[in-house]
């Protein structure tokens, strides 16, 4: 009997050691790199690097950006679309391409328009102080000044499922469109796919 | 008997295992029309084992309409021929994948950081040609740094 428990104990301390034997303590990864988990389902953050890195050069080297007078386009950031199975913050794909759009020195983003309103109330905010007599008037925005936007950045995530047996595949097609609100025509238009394929062991998870 | 027997099956086992191999084949117009403007490289290689797959076959530029610089490098795998696909084939090598980053200068030499700065992915089968392109995060930009290393180092 005795023998019998300290065999259960040393059992659940060896499958103890093992169980522990499998994991890793957290680190941090190169953001930058290909370390980052990959999963079927989702979007990981390495498809929203890719997908802007791709769609970055495209709309830069489109030239779409670049006015003929000299003055930098002003471009609003419009609804991307999520037609997936998952809950998606387009911000991640949107803002690397503002950013890369901003740095280009091609045009500027305005964050006081936006498809669900502005990403910055401050610029409508700012221009009810002119009736607060605590500020200086001569510091107030005045009304007439925000310059209005030339083009819209829009888009769509769509997502396709397909099973196969024990194998899984997610199929992701980001569209994203350029448009110019003078004539309403899409100048510029961008994809990027990514599928992803995995396929379950008959046992474990 | 016994030793011709294994250099027989070792044989047998190569044919079977280049006889799967994937290679790229390609046809193209012998007259070419285009203008490629070939620019100069200094290539360091580090790493032997991408040295010995994949060759650098030239690296052109271009203008981008709104005065951004546009850079193609042509990459090309080397592996093909019967020992280097079923060494491939045995070591896992095929598909070859390596990853590559593009670094921007400024005029003063200045890295320049952009969203498109990553360690992308891409996969080789053996004879395959690939180009990866860029576009410079501004007009500033008049140089570059193509980084390749294999994928997962």
């Amino acid at each position: 009997m005795k023998i019998n428990k300290i065999a259960m104990v040393a059992a659940l301390a060896g499958s103890g050691l093992l169980i522990t034997g499998c994991g890793s303590s957290p680190t941090r990864i190169d953001p930058k790199s290909n370390q980052g988990l990959t999963t079927v389902d989702d979007l990981n953050f390495k498809d929203y690097q890719d997908a802007a890195e791709s769609l970055i050069n495209d709309i830069l080297r489109s030239g779409e950006l670049k006015r003929a007078d000299g003055r930098k386009t002003v471009m609003m950031i419009s609804t991307v679309k999520n037609s997936t199975y998952q809950h998606i913050q387009t911000n991640l794909l949107t803002d690397k391409i503002r950013l890369a759009v901003l740095r280009s020195g091609q045009a500027v983003t305005t964050t006081a328009v936006g498809a669900d309103g502005p990403s910055d109330k401050a610029t409508r905010q700012v221009r009810k102080l002119q009736d607060d007599p605590m500020f200086n008037q001569q510091t107030v925005q005045q009304d007439g000044t925000v310059i209005a936007p030339d083009m819209s950045l829009a888009g769509e995530i769509i997502q396709k499922k397909t099973t196969q047996g024990r194998t899984s595949e997610s199929y992701f097609y980001i569209h994203m469109t350029l448009t110019d609100l003078k004539t309403g025509l899409a100048v510029w238009e961008g994809e990027k796919e990514v599928a992803k394929q995995e396929t379950k062991p008959v046992f474990g998870w | 008997m016994k030793k011709l027997a294994y250099v027989l099956s070792a044989a047998v086992l190569c044919g079977v295992v280049s006889g799967c191999q994937n290679t790229v084949n390609t046809a193209e117009n012998a007259e070419k029309s285009m203008r490629v403007n070939y620019i100069a490289s200094k290539n360091v290689s580090t790493d032997s084992f991408i040295r010995d797959r994949i060759a650098i076959e030239g690296i052109n530029k271009a203008n981008a309409p709104g005065g951004l610089l546009m850079i193609q490098a042509t990459l090309r795998s080397t592996r093909t021929g019967f020992w280097s696909e079923t060494w491939s084939s045995m070591t896992g090598a095929n598909p070859y994948k390596i990853e590559y980053k593009i670094d921007w200068l400024d005029e003063n030499g200045m890295y320049v950081d952009t969203p498109a700065s990553i360690w992308k992915e891409i996969e080789f089968i053996p004879g395959e040609t690939k180009r990866i392109q860029a576009v410079s995060p501004n007009a500033r930009c008049r140089d570059f740094v193509i980084n390749l290393k294999e994928y997962g180092k």
